[in-house]
C-alpha cells in the first residue's frame, strides 16, 4: 500500500539572526491510511516542525514531502492552499477558535470558500457537533465553551473538510486527563474511517491510542 | 461564488465585536459628517453662489419695456454672447396674460442662473423639472380670465393643473412648487406664473404678444473650483457689457447698468481655497482613516487570518472577508453621518425644501466614504495577506 504522506530525507534549518538552528535533520518518516501516528518528545525537538511541513504550512530546507506519492515541496502558494483546503484538517493545541464565530460557524468557515451550497456545509457541521457531542452547543461562543468543547470544535472544524490526513499539535496539552482521553478516543475513532492521523505530543500518556510511535530528539527520530 | 459568500457572512460578522464596531462606526460617521457637509458647500458654487461667482445679471429698467424682439436688444444680447469670455447667455422672459398675470419662462436645465426665482426661493413643492410644469407665488391669487372682465380667483397651490385659454386654444400645467412672496416685486401687482420654457414658447406662439425681457444673466467661462478665470472673466464682461449697453443706448431707459457691485476676487478666491483645501484634507483624512483601520486591522485580526490561511483561504477570500468588513461598518457610519447632518440641517432649516441634502452631494460624499474604502482596504491589507500562518504562531509563542 502507498504511503498517504511520506518525509524523505527531509532537513529543516531555520535562521535565527547569525545561528543556523537545525530543526530536522534527515528525516524519513510515513504515515499510512488509516493510521494514528503520534510523535513524541521534548520541546524543540522538531515534533511540530515536522507537522507544518506535512501540513504544507512551511517548506523544507532540504528533502522531499510526498502526498499520494506528488512531491508537495515543488509546489506554488496556490497549490499549497489547495492542498490544506481540500486534503489536511489542523488541530491546534490553544484551538485557535475565531471569537466572533458561534461553534457551528467556527466548524463552517473552512467552506466558505467552497463551490458546497450552504445547505450541505451546514447538514456536514450539524453531523459533526454531534459526532463531537456538541449537538446543543451550537450557538455558543468560544468564549462561553470549556477548554475541552473549545479542542472538540477545532475537531470539527478540522473534519468538515473531509481531509485525508489530519495534523494534530498538542491536542490535549491544554486539557484534562479525562477531557484528554475523549478527545484522543475521538481522534482515534477518526482514523479508522480512512483518515491518516499525526499527533504531536510530549504526553507519555497517549502512546496507548497510538498504532506507532516515533521519538523525535534534536531533530532526529531516534525510535 | 467563494468569494462572495465568504463575503456576505463577513457582512453578518462584522458586527459581532463590539468594541471594534463602535469605534470604526464612530470613526466612519465623523468622516461622513465632515464629508458630506463640504461636497455639500462645493456643490453651492456651481448652484446657488453661481450667479455670485460668475454671473453678471442686466436687469431691465421697469416691467413691459424692453420687447425681447427688438432689433437692437436682440444685437445687444448677441453681442454679450460674443465676449470670448462668455460660456452662456440666459434671457429671462415674460409676457402678459391679460391685465392680471405675467408668466415667466424658466429653463429648468440651468435653474441656477435667474436672480428672480431659484430652486432656493420654493418655499413649498419643488423646483420645475419637466415640461408642462409651474411655479406660483404663495399667497398671491390669480385671475384667470384673460379679458379680466371677471373677478373669478384662485389661489393654486401645488398639485393644481392651471388651464388657461389662448382663443380657442387651452394650455394646461401643473403647479409643482410656491415661491416665498419674499422676491415678488411687481409694481403693477400682477400675479407671476413661472413655467418650463416649451410651455412658455407654446403661449407665446398661440398668443401672438409681445415678449418682454425681465433680465439677462451672462455667465462666466471657466471652472469654479479649480482656477481664477471664472472671477476674472466675471468681472471682464462686467466693463465690457457696462460699455456696450450704453453705447447701443439701452440703458437706461431699457436696462440698468449691470450690478454696480464689482466682485472682490481675492476675497472670493480666498474663501474658495480655503474651502477646497478643507475638502481636500478631509480627503486626505479619509484615506488616512483607512490605513489607520488597516493597520488596526492588522493588529485585530492577524490571528484570525493566519487560521482562516491555515484552513484553506487565499489571498482573495482574504480579501474578501476584511472588505466586507469595511464596507458593512463605513456604510452605517455614513448613513448615520447623513441621518444625523440632515436631522442637523432640518433642525436649523426656515424652509424645509432648502434644507434636504441633494443626491449629487450623498453620492459625491458616498463615493469618499465607501467607495474610498476598497482601495483602501486593498493598499493597506497588503500586507495582512501574505502574513505566513506559521510566523503569527510562533510569535503568539
Amino acid at each position: 500500500m502507498e504511503p498517504l504522506i511520506e518525509a524523505k530525507n527531509v532537513t529543516k534549518i531555520y535562521s535565527r539572526g547569525s545561528e543556523k538552528v537545525i530543526a530536522l535533520n534527515k528525516i524519513n518518516f510515513q504515515v499510512m491510511p488509516n493510521e494514528l501516528v503520534i510523535i513524541m518528545g521534548p520541546s524543540g525537538s522538531g515534533k511540530s516542525t515536522l507537522l507544518h511541513l506535512l501540513g504544507g504550512l512551511d517548506t523544507p530546507t532540504e528533502g522531499q514531502i510526498l502526498f499520494k506519492g506528488e512531491d508537495i515541496t515543488q509546489w506554488n502558494e496556490k497549490k499549497y492552499t489547495e492542498y490544506r483546503r481540500n486534503h489536511v484538517g489542523f488541530i491546534f493545541q490553544s484551538w485557535e477558535l475565531i471569537e466572533n464565530l458561534t461553534a457551528i460557524e467556527n466548524i463552517e468557515v473552512p467552506l466558505y470558500p467552497t463551490k458546497i451550497p450552504s445547505d450541505e456545509i451546514r447538514a456536514r457541521a450539524m453531523r459533526l457537533l454531534r459526532q463531537v457531542d456538541l449537538y446543543e452547543r451550537e450557538h455558543h461562543f468560544p468564549s462561553q465553551l470549556s477548554g475541552g468543547e473549545q479542542q472538540r470544535v477545532g475537531i470539527a472544524r478540522a473534519l468538515i473538510t473531509e481531509p485525508s490526513l489530519l495534523l494534530a499539535d498538542e491536542p490535549t496539552g491544554n486539557l484534562d486527563s479525562a477531557t484528554g482521553d475523549i478527545i484522543m478516543r475521538m481522534l482515534k475513532k477518526l482514523t479508522r474511517g480512512g483518515t491518516g492521523t499525526v499527533v504531536a505530543t510530549h504526553d507519555e500518556s497517549l502512546r496507548r491510542y497510538a498504532d506507532r510511535v516515533v521519538r523525535f530528539l534534536d531533530g532526529e527520530i531516534v525510535t | 461564488m467563494g468569494n462572495l459568500r465568504v463575503f456576505l457572512k463577513s457582512v453578518r460578522f462584522a458586527f459581532r465585536n463590539k468594541h471594534r464596531s463602535i469605534l470604526f462606526i464612530m470613526l466612519f460617521t465623523s468622516l461622513s459628517v465632515f464629508v458630506v457637509f463640504y461636497a455639500n458647500t462645493f456643490t453651492n458654487y456651481s448652484k446657488a453662489d453661481l450667479l455670485i461667482n460668475k454671473g453678471v445679471i442686466i436687469k431691465q429698467s421697469g416691467f413691459d419695456v424692453v420687447d425681447y424682439n427688438n432689433a437692437t436688444v436682440q444685437t445687444y444680447i448677441d453681442t454679450l454672447k460674443a465676449y470670448p469670455e462668455t460660456e452662456a447667455v440666459i434671457v429671462h422672459r415674460y409676457i402678459n396674460y391679460g391685465n392680471n398675470i405675467r408668466i415667466f419662462d424658466v429653463n429648468y436645465t440651468n435653474p441656477w442662473a435667474y436672480s428672480l426665482v431659484t430652486p432656493r426661493s420654493i418655499m413649498s413643492g419643488r423646483f420645475i423639472s419637466s415640461q408642462g410644469e409651474a411655479l406660483v407665488v404663495s399667497g398671491k391669487e390669480l385671475n384667470l380670465d384673460s379679458t379680466a372682465t371677471s373677478n373669478a380667483t384662485i389661489d393654486p397651490s401645488p398639485g393644481d393643473k392651471i388651464t388657461i385659454s389662448i382663443g380657442q386654444v387651452k394650455a394646461s400645467f401643473y403647479v409643482v412648487g410656491e415661491i416665498s412672496p419674499e422676491i415678488y416685486i411687481d409694481t403693477q401687482g400682477k400675479a407671476w406664473v413661472f413655467v418650463d420654457t416649451k410651455t412658455f414658447d407654446t403661449i407665446v406662439n398661440e398668443m401672438s404678444t409681445t415678449v418682454y425681457v425681465y433680465e439677462v444673466t451672462v455667465l462666466a467661462k471657466g471652472n469654479l473650483l479649480f482656477s481664477n478665470e471664472p472671477y476674472q472673466n466675471k468681472k471682464t464682461i462686467l466693463d465690457k457689457s457696462r460699455d456696450d449697453i450704453l453705447n447701443a443706448g439701452l440703458a437706461p431707459n431699457y436696462f440698468q447698468l449691470p450690478d454696480g457691485i464689482e466682485p472682490n476676487i481675492d476675497r472670493r478666491i480666498d474663501e474658495r481655497n480655503t474651502d477646497l483645501f478643507i475638502f481636500l484634507g478631509g480627503t486626505v483624512i479619509a484615506l488616512f482613516i483607512m490605513f489607520i483601520y488597516g493597520l488596526l486591522i492588522i493588529k485585530y485580526r492577524k490571528t484570525e487570518i493566519a487560521v482562516l490561511k491555515t484552513v484553506g483561504y487565499d489571498s482573495w477570500n482574504i480579501r474578501a472577508a476584511l472588505l466586507a468588513e469595511v464596507i458593512s461598518l463605513s456604510v452605517v457610519g455614513y448613513i448615520l453621518g447623513i441621518l444625523g447632518l440632515q436631522a442637523y440641517l432640518l433642525k436649523n432649516a426656515t424652509s424645509l425644501v432648502n434644507s434636504i441634502l441633494s443626491w449629487d452631494v450623498i453620492l459625491l460624499s458616498f463615493f469618499i466614504v465607501v467607495l474610498f474604502d476598497i482601495p483602501s482596504v486593498f493598499i493597506s491589507s497588503h500586507s495582512l495577506v501574505k502574513i505566513k500562518p506559521l510566523d503569527v504562531f510562533r510569535d503568539r509563542g
